[in-house]
């Protein structure tokens, strides 16, 4: 078989990985001109020409109050929302999935949503919060990031008495998950009828209803979070390689491990918080981009939040143009990504890599 | 290089020890061949010497440095190591497979001096043609091959490889063992492998470590270790052992039978 000279092997290698970086540009290309695209639908009747106006008059001279209202205190910061949390549930499924090497671990199965849902219900039925005496909207934030982070640290102390095992953190990710899923459904048994119908809310996901400094929030814990676990990426290449060959090429398992699952459930946590259960998305998007880019997590993480935010913000136009009363953007999520999610993997034929 | 082993011990539960009293002194470069049963501890003991796995007790010197006194990105400089089988769940490209080696050197600007290295590597072995496949759609032989090219990109003084040739046929399993033998000597380093085939290791090793019961049993030339006392103790079968240019050759001639009791007696359970 004919081999390769060097010339043809690294630029070989370098042109395989400029057609990941594209990947990553036309999905974002594509969140970008949607993300426009969805400022144009919602449930108040506001024409196409009104939102233009309202986009280009607001540092201007605004002439149409409620136009200018509509776009920029509502779908604006739903768009911006359905993008950062996109990126936040997709990059952090990536990483969550290669640090455990299981394509099936994301920041929902692994229980740090199901917390956020569980700190929520408590507030809601009997008005507990962590930090007692906030506003409401903040002890629902406070509750839900607060409780998103137990399952983190019962693996933290779970593996602090000894050897980790990537199975074993994704049962106890599991098994925590259960627990407040349980917890929830019984507080929901509990509830009284228009308690019960806003835990229900909260739990199907929205993205509407946001601020623009939950947003922030939201924006920066996202962004700290997936820059730290960016500089990690190639240790979790290693990680994947298995135990054994991580530390053969001076990679502590152990520390990648646990780093990387704080920094997911402190940016899955600074999400949910805002927007409620989302699933799906932190395990699909990040499955999807490894059939188009592979699983080197320096192109991944790029890819999967590319994806991620694409997704969601698809997901979401698609909810408001269907419906404009709005059905919660999570659902939709599911009910289309499902069918495609299981298509592409029926019909890929190559494993993994393209 | 010297790689120096004192009173080793190692145990995954606390009160039966997988290895003990391991005493070793090899000197290289030269092709070294560990031998010994299943379960014996073979790959407990290469283990302990990248610090994959801790000593219970006892000490590791690579060249007077004692091992566990440096990180284990320092320790992944001087020894290279080839696993039995490759178990990546997300498998990456055989460039970005064999560039993993490169980690402990890796900075972000190294990109160029690692692919310039992972390419002469891969062309040594063979291989550059396989280049951008996917890790998991090669054979057998040439995953065998990208695993040892990552182990050398290390640049590793000493190359520790556990079963290298398990899942090779005759064929690859000699070119294999020859190849180390001959990376051992132009690139002057102390090649380790355990093997589980005498015939081979024979043929091709400097020296011959040989394991039984959790400790070092023999070591010396093949000839040395080889004989067919040696064979009967550790092995427990029979066999004659013939000349063949200088290096024995065994040849098997039955086995001590094994009933079911005494093989769960022998065969410690494993962790």
């Amino acid at each position: 078989m004919k081999g390769l000279s060097e010339t043809e092997f690294v630029t070989g290698y370098r042109h395989g990985n400029r057609r990941k970086l594209l990947f990553v540009l036309v999905c974002s290309v594509i969140a970008a001109v949607t993300f426009f695209i969805s400022l144009f639908f919602g449930p108040s009747e506001i024409s196409v020409q009104q939102c233009i106006d309202a986009l280009m008059n607001h540092y201007g001279t605004v002439t149409d109050e409620l136009a200018d209202m509509v776009i920029w205190e509502i779908r604006i910061p739903e768009a911006c929302m359905a993008l950062i949390t996109g990126v936040a549930l997709a990059a952090g499924g990536a990483v969550m999935q290669t640090s455990l090497r299981n394509p099936l671990a994301d920041p929902y199965i692994m229980g740090v949503s199901s917390g956020a849902y569980l700190g929520v219900a408590v507030f809601m039925a009997f008005g507990i919060c962590v930090i007692p005496g906030l506003a409401q909207n903040y002890s629902i934030v406070i509750n839900a990031f607060v409780v998103s982070l137990v399952p983190m640290t019962v693996i933290l102390i779970a593996s602090s008495r000894g050897k980790i095992s990537s199975g074993k953190l994704i049962l106890i990710g599991i098994a925590v998950m259960y627990i407040f899923s349980a917890t929830t459904s019984l507080i929901k048994v509990l509830a009284d009828e228009e308690t019960l119908a806003e835990i229900y809310q909260w739990g199907v996901g929205s993205l509407s209803g946001q601020e623009w400094d939950e947003i922030g929030i939201a924006l920066a814990v996202t962004t700290a979070g997936l820059f730290l676990l960016a500089l990690q990426a190639r240790n979790l290449d290693a990680v994947n390689g298995g135990p054994n060959i991580a530390k053969a090429v001076g990679v502590s398992v152990k520390f990648v491990i646990l780093y990387s699952m704080t920094l997911v459930s402190l940016v899955t946590a600074g999400v949910v918080a805002f927007t409620g259960t989302i699933g799906f998305v932190g395990l699909v998007a990040p499955n999807i981009a490894r059939l188009f880019v592979g699983n080197k997590m320096k192109y991944l993480i790029p890819a999967s939040a590319s994806f991620g935010a694409m997704f969601l913000i698809i997901a979401d136009t698609i909810a408001k143009v269907v419906t404009p009363t709005g059905i919660p953007c999570g659902v939709v999520a599911s009910v289309i990504g499902g069918p495609i999610f299981v298509i592409i993997l029926m019909r890929q034929r190559k494993k993994a890599l393209l | 290089m010297e790689l120096k082993i004192e009173d080793l011990e190692f145990s995954y539960t606390a009160d039966t020890p997988v290895l003990r009293d391991i005493n070793l002194c090899i000197t290289g470069p030269k092709f070294v061949s560990i031998l010994g049963p299943n379960g014996v501890g073979k790959s407990t003991l290469i283990h302990c010497i990248n610090k994959i796995l801790e000593p219970t007790k006892g000490k590791v010197y690579i060249d007077g440095t004692d091992v566990s006194t440096i990180t284990i990105k320092e320790l992944a400089k001087i020894v290279g190591y080839v696993p039995y089988s490759a178990n990546d769940t997300f498998p990456l490209s055989v460039v970005d497979t064999v560039l993993m080696g490169r980690h402990p050197y890796s900075s972000w600007k190294s990109l160029d001096n690692d692919l310039k290295i992972v390419y002469r590597t891969l062309r040594m072995l063979g291989i550059t043609h396989l280049s951008m496949r996917p890790f998991n759609e090669l054979s057998a032989g040439q995953h065998q091959k990208v695993m040892l090219a990552r182990g050398l990109v290390q640049e590793p003084k000493i190359l520790l490889l556990d079963e290298p040739t398990s899942n090779l046929d005759i064929r690859h399993q000699i070119a294999v063992t020859k190849l180390l033998r001959k990376l051992s000597e132009e690139q002057q380093i102390l090649v380790i492998m355990i093997s589980h085939d005498i015939n081979i290791a024979a043929k091709y090793a400097d020296e011959i470590i040989m394991l039984s019961g959790g400790t070092v049993y023999a070591t010396g030339t093949p000839s040395e270790v080889i004989t067919p006392e040696n064979l009967q103790a550790v092995y427990e079968v029979e066999a004659r052992v013939e000349d063949d240019g200088g290096r024995p050759h065994v040849i098997l001639e039955d086995a001590v039978s094994m009933d079911e009791e005494e093989y769960y007696e022998d065969e410690p359970a494993r962790v």
